[in-house]
C-alpha cells in the first residue's frame, strides 16, 4: 500500500534529569519483538475470537425485534459461547507471557518524552488495565462471583469495545515492529552462545519461553475445554463444570430452592395458561396427556458450559396455534420465579416451530432444578433463556 | 519540517480503534447508572497496579534468584517448569480459592477438588521438565563418552 506522507508534529520534548542511579534496567536477551510479536499475534487473535463471540452472545439477550436469533444451527450458542469462555481463560496465561515480554518497556527512561509518547503509553495504560481487567471479570463471572458494584454483563460488553479499540490502535502503532519480530527466527535460530546470552548465561532460550509458555496455555487449554466437549471431562481437571454432573446428568445453574418455586411448582392448583385470542389453561394432568414430541438439543450456558441432552414434551407451536395465534406469533413464556431478569423469555422467527415444552430429560420425568413440571428448550439459545418453571405463556 | 510516512492501512486501523475506544468509554457513561464509572476507574487502576506493582516484579524477583543461585544447566529446565507451571496455577489458584464458598443456589459449579487436579498438572509439569533434564545429561554424557561423533556425520542441513 503507498505509504502517506504525514508531517511530523513539533515535538515538545520533556526534559528529564538523566536517569537516576536506582532506576531499575532489564537486561534480557528472550525478552524482545521476537517473543512479544508472537505471543501478542495469538492473544489478538484470542481477543478477536472473544469479542466476536461475545457480540453474538449480547445478540441471543438483546436480539433486534425484525431479527430474531436463528434456529439453525442448534449448536450455533454452544459452539460460540464455549468458544468464548475456553478462548478468554487460555487468553489468561497469554496476557500473563505477553505482558512479561515487554515489562522492560515500561521502565523505560525518560518515562515520557514527549507529548506523542506519553499519548502512546497512556494508550497502552488502557490496553493492559482493559485486557487484565476483562479476563480477570470474565473468570470472576463464571465463578459466579460478584464483588463490584457494576452490572456485570453491560461493564464486560462496553469494556469490550474499549479493549478492541486499544488494541487496534496499539497495532496501527506498532505495525513496524510486530512485522521486524515476526520476521525474527526464533524456532530455527541457532543456539544462543554463552557471549550472547546475556545476563542469564545458557538459561531459557527464547524458543524456550515460547515453548513453556505454549505448553502452559495448552493445559489450561486442555483442563477446561471438557466443560464444553463432554467426552473430554475426565481430562477437565480445571473446569468450573463438569457438563455431565448434575441432577438427570446435566449441571443446574439455579436450583428451584434459589428461585423459590418448589412450593408452587408442586402445588396441586398449578396451572399453565397460554394467553392469546383464546385463553387456554391446562392443569398438571392435562398437560401430561398432551401428545408429546422428542429432541435433542443441547443446554448451553452463557459461563461456556454445555451438554446436548434429550428431551419430551409439547410442541410449543401447537399450543400456540390452539390459543389463536401461528407461527409468526411473538411467544413469551414466564416463569414461576418472580424478580428475576430471567424469568421471562420471548421466543418467535425460526426457534418457535421447533421450541418444546419439555416434560422429561434423559428419560425421566424432569427434575425440579430442571424446571419442573415444565420448562422451555430451543435450538441455539443461551441457556438462562431456556426458561424453567413455566407458568403463563403470552402469544402476540 | 521533517515527514514521517504511515501506510493508510495503518491510520485506518488507528481510526477503527480509536473510534471503537471511544465508543466504548462514551457508552459506559452514558450508561452509568449500570457502569458505575467511578468503581470501575478504581478496578482498572487496581489491576494495572496488581500487575505492575506485585505480579511482574515478584516473577524478576523470581527469574533473578535462579540466575543467582541455579547453575545453568538446571535452570533452563527450571525455568521452563516454572514458567509453564506458573501460568496453570494462575487459573488453578482462583479455583481452589472459590471452591466451597459457592452456595447451594447452583448445583455443580467447583464439584471438583481443584488442590489435587492442581497438583496432578504441576506434577505432570514437573515430571516433562525432569524428563529434559535427564535426556541433556544422558546426551552429555554420550558426547563425553564420544567426543569426536560429529566428526563421523555429515552435517545436518546436508
Amino acid at each position: 500500500m503507498r505509504p502517506l506522507v504525514l508531517p511530523r508534529p513539533a515535538a515538545r520534548r520533556v526534559r528529564w534529569p538523566e536517569r537516576p542511579p536506582h532506576w531499575p534496567v532489564l537486561r534480557s536477551t528472550v525478552r524482545g519483538p521476537a517473543v512479544t510479536a508472537r505471543i501478542g499475534r495469538l492473544l489478538g487473535i484470542g481477543f478477536g475470537i472473544c469479542f466476536v463471540t461475545g457480540l453474538l452472545s449480547h445478540y441471543q439477550y438483546h436480539p433486534w425485534q425484525w431479527l430474531p436469533v436463528p434456529a439453525a444451527p442448534y449448536w450455533g450458542y454452544r459452539l460460540t459461547q464455549g468458544l468464548h469462555v475456553i478462548t478468554g481463560l487460555c487468553c489468561i496465561p497469554l496476557l500473563l507471557v505477553k505482558l512479561w515480554s515487554v515489562f522492560h518497556r515500561l521502565l523505560v527512561w525518560p518515562p515520557v518524552r514527549s507529548l506523542r509518547h506519553a499519548a502512546e503509553r497512556g494508550s497502552i495504560a488502557i490496553l493492559v488495565a482493559a485486557s487484565a481487567f476483562q479476563l480477570v471479570t470474565g473468570l470472576l463471572n463464571i465463578l459466579q462471583y460478584y464483588p463490584w458494584p457494576w452490572g456485570f454483563v453491560a461493564v464486560h460488553y462496553w469494556m469490550s469495545w474499549v479493549l478492541v479499540g486499544s488494541l487496534l490502535l496499539h497495532v496501527a502503532v506498532q505495525l513496524p515492529a510486530i512485522r521486524s519480530g515476526l520476521a525474527e527466527r526464533v524456532w530455527r535460530a541457532p543456539r544462543q552462545t554463552p557471549d550472547e546470552s546475556g545476563p542469564g548465561p545458557q538459561g531459557l532460550s527464547r524458543r524456550g519461553v515460547l515453548l513453556a509458555g505454549g505448553a502452559g496455555i495448552a493445559l489450561v487449554g486442555a483442563g477446561t475445554v471438557g466443560q464444553v466437549i463432554p467426552a473430554l471431562q475426565p481430562v477437565a481437571l480445571l473446569a468450573p463444570r463438569q457438563p455431565r454432573r448434575g441432577p438427570l446428568g446435566v449441571p443446574v445453574n439455579r436450583t428451584a430452592q434459589a428461585a423459590g418455586v418448589i412450593r408452587q411448582a408442586q402445588s396441586p392448583q398449578y396451572r399453565l395458561s397460554v394467553h392469546g385470542p383464546r385463553l387456554i389453561v391446562l392443569t398438571l394432568s392435562e398437560l401430561e396427556s398432551e401428545p408429546t414430541v422428542q429432541t435433542e438439543l443441547p443446554i448451553a450456558c452463557v459461563e461456556g458450559w454445555s451438554i446436548q441432552a434429550h428431551w419430551r414434551g409439547i410442541r410449543l407451536l401447537d399450543l400456540v396455534r390452539r390459543a389463536g395465534g401461528d407461527a409468526s406469533s411473538r411467544v413469551t413464556v414466564h416463569s414461576l420465579e418472580r424478580g428475576s431478569a430471567y424469568s421471562s423469555s420471548v421466543i418467535s422467527g425460526s426457534q418457535l416451530p421447533h421450541a418444546v415444552l419439555a416434560t422429561h430429560l434423559n428419560g425421566s420425568r424432569i427434575d425440579i432444578d430442571h424446571g419442573y413440571p415444565i420448562r422451555l428448550i430451543a435450538p441455539d439459545r443461551a441457556g438462562v433463556l431456556q426458561t424453567k418453571w413455566l407458568t403463563r405463556i403470552d402469544v402476540a | 519540517m521533517p515527514a514521517t510516512s504511515v501506510s493508510r492501512g495503518r491510520l485506518l486501523i488507528g481510526a477503527i480503534g480509536t473510534a471503537m475506544l471511544g465508543y466504548g468509554v462514551v457508552r459506559i457513561f452514558t450508561d452509568a447508572k449500570d457502569t458505575k464509572p467511578v468503581a470501575l476507574a478504581k478496578w482498572l487502576l487496581a489491576a494495572l497496579l496488581v500487575h505492575d506493582v506485585l505480579i511482574a516484579p515478584a516473577v524478576l524477583g523470581v527469574g533473578w534468584l535462579l540466575v543467582r543461585f541455579v547453575p545453568p544447566r538446571a535452570r533452563r529446565y527450571l525455568q521452563a517448569g516454572l514458567i509453564c507451571g506458573g501460568l496453570v496455577s494462575a487459573l488453578g489458584v482462583l479455583l481452589i480459592w472459590r471452591q466451597g464458598k459457592v452456595g447451594a443456589a447452583s448445583l455443580a459449579l467447583l464439584q471438583q477438588d481443584y488442590r489435587r487436579n492442581l497438583l496432578i498438572l504441576l506434577a505432570l509439569v514437573a515430571a516433562g521438565c525432569l524428563a529434559g533434564y535427564l535426556a541433556e545429561l544422558f546426551r552429555l554424557s554420550e558426547r563425553l563418552r564420544w567426543p569426536n561423533w560429529r566428526k563421523t556425520r555429515p552435517p545436518a542441513d546436508q
